[in-house]
């Protein structure tokens, strides 16, 4: 019998017979729940998601998006981990994570994340505005939070 | 001439995180893509009833996000998936008979 090589995990198993579109048009879906306001309906399409697709960064974001704006600003902070576990050196996930540092009033999380994203910016490999925008919004707010300590 | 004096704010400013969320696919391609998105709800039922007690806890917990994913799907794309529930149900009925 050949070697199957290592077994495959329960995701993997689950996703058998997802297709990258699927997978994307189904988050579209789900974004599309939550840019109506439809959090529950969202969250449980980006639970989904997660479910058979834990490489998909984005589902992960928009289950920290979820739990951002449901105040449970701990869970957020996981799920944006997972976020940038699944995309490393991912901005978006990495304002996520600055977010719920800030979110936590945790200076010096937020501190870390924000120096990693402004080596980015520095670097020209971001160009996305509004990447940016946030970025500098943040960077307000940790300043101002540095002189408050 | 009329001019606005009222513009909307941008979604930036109305909620900066979720202008985040990239944008990956197009809902109305979901359509193209139901029949399978069907059959995988079919299959991901079947599992959840079928469940013995030697299944984890987390696998269940899986399998039902994925199922109440797809089944939010199937009703968005105007599916009756309570329809197939009641079969499946119909199914084990007649089974242990």
């Amino acid at each position: 019998m050949a070697d199957t090589g290592r077994p495959r995990t329960v995701s993997e198993v689950l996703r058998k017979g997802y297709t990258d579109e699927e997978i994307a048009n189904v988050y579209e879906l789900g974004r599309l729940f939550l840019e109506a306001g439809f959090l529950k309906k969202g969250e449980t399409i980006m639970a989904g998601i997660t479910a058979v697709a834990p490489h998909f960064s984005p589902g992960w974001l928009g289950l920290s998006y979820c739990a951002f704006m449901q105040r449970a600003t701990e869970k957020s902070l996981d799920y944006a981990r997972e976020a940038y576990r699944a995309d490393p050196g991912s901005a978006r996930a990495l304002l996520f994570l600055v977010s719920c540092f800030l979110a936590l009033n945790d200076i010096n999380g937020a501190g870390t994340y924000l120096g990693e994203l402004r080596e980015q910016l520095e670097s020209g490999s971001l160009q996305d505005p509004e990447v940016r925008r946030l970025y500098e919004a943040h960077l307000a707010r940790f300043t101002l939070r540095g002189q408050d300590n | 001439m009329k001019f606005r004096t009222f513009l909307p704010p941008e979604p930036f400013a109305r909620s900066p995180l979720l202008v985040l969320l990239p944008i990956r696919g197009k809902v109305g391609r979901l359509e193209s893509l139901a029949s399978s998105l069907y059959g995988r709800y079919e299959h991901v039922l079947r599992l959840s009833r079928e469940v013995d007690t030697g299944v984890e806890q987390e696998t269940i917990k899986r399998w039902s996000a994925e199922e109440s994913m797809l089944r939010l799907v199937l009703e968005w794309l105007q599916f009756e998936p309570n329809n197939l529930l009641e079969a499946i149900a119909d199914e084990s009925i007649d089974e242990e008979v």
